[in-house]
């Protein structure tokens, strides 16, 4: 599997998840890409994924915004920070039957809640 | 005083800023003898050459999103991109009517202007033929390791 496309989460300033809000294309999206291994059963078709997941991205001040400002500002007082492109990896399986053209079971990233 | 007790009074400090003055520029602001070129600021830009108006705006979402309008006012086309405007972004409106975007938080983006005045949102990732045609004051603006990435597709036409 090698899929790739653009990824978003929610927009804003005040967590690095919402700093992060949408994947870059120019430093290559989000891909997911590994393997997946088909096992027929019956009537049902069993897939077992075992995927990489990369999150790309961007990281740079935006100077419109005092915030950046001030904050870069600070950062520059101690080193020279510059823009970086960021890129988050994650490897997780998963397990799905499907039966009619339909998901009936599945299990695994990102089906199940990630326990912290 | 102790650097364990300055960082937090630091921290404290710049979110007020940052709640009082860091909510970026959102006023529109009319500009009707615009030659067109780079847009950094939102606003309405009508190009003296032609009548045909650009309007940049920040949406409820705090996204970037554009129009263009020809000159009797119908819409050409409006934005389909979802670049965050607590990124950086520069829109540049080429002598082709072409609109280039390009954000730090989702990337590069061309407003295609066909023949017959319609337009497409084109997505920009390592298309060769659109490479070669960005404006070079908005290629010179693009972060230095795409303009890296990107600079052989341009070499082979002698930008």
């Amino acid at each position: 599997m090698n899929i790739t496309f653009h990824a978003e989460i929610e927009n804003g300033y005040s967590t690095g998840y919402e700093m992060l809000h949408g994947t870059h294309r120019g430093e290559g999206d989000f891909q997911i890409r590994g393997r997946a291994t088909l096992t027929p059963d019956g009537r049902n078709n069993n897939i077992h994924y075992e995927l990489r997941y990369s999150w790309n991205d961007r990281i740079d001040k935006n100077a419109k915004y005092s915030g950046d400002n001030f904050f870069a500002g600070i950062l520059h007082f101690f080193y020279d920070p510059k823009d970086y492109a960021i890129h988050i990896h994650w490897k997780a399986d998963s397990d799905v039957t499907v039966c009619d053209g339909k998901i009936i079971r599945s299990n695994g990233y990102p089906f199940n809640k990630v326990k912290k | 005083m102790q650097v364990s007790r300055v960082l937090p009074i630091l921290a404290v400090s710049a979110m007020s800023l940052l709640f009082f003055f860091g909510c970026g520029k959102s006023d529109s602001k009319m500009k009707s003898n615009w030659k067109g070129g780079l847009l950094t600021e939102v606003g309405s830009y009508q190009r003296s050459s032609t009548g045909v108006l650009v309007n940049v705006w920040i949406d409820q979402e705090h996204l970037v999103r554009y129009s263009i309008s020809a000159p009797g006012g119908r819409q050409l086309i409006r934005s389909s991109e979802r670049a965050s405007a607590y990124s950086k972004w520069i829109i540049y409106f080429d002598d082709n009517g072409w609109l280039w975007f390009d954000s730090s938080d989702i990337g590069s983006s061309v407003a295609k202007k066909s023949p017959d005045g319609t337009y497409q949102e084109v997505q920009i990732s390592d298309q060769p033929d659109l490479i070669r045609m960005m404006p070079q004051e908005f290629f010179d603006r693009l972060p230095r390791s795409i303009q890296a990435r990107w600079k052989d597709y341009r070499s082979r036409i002698g930008k």
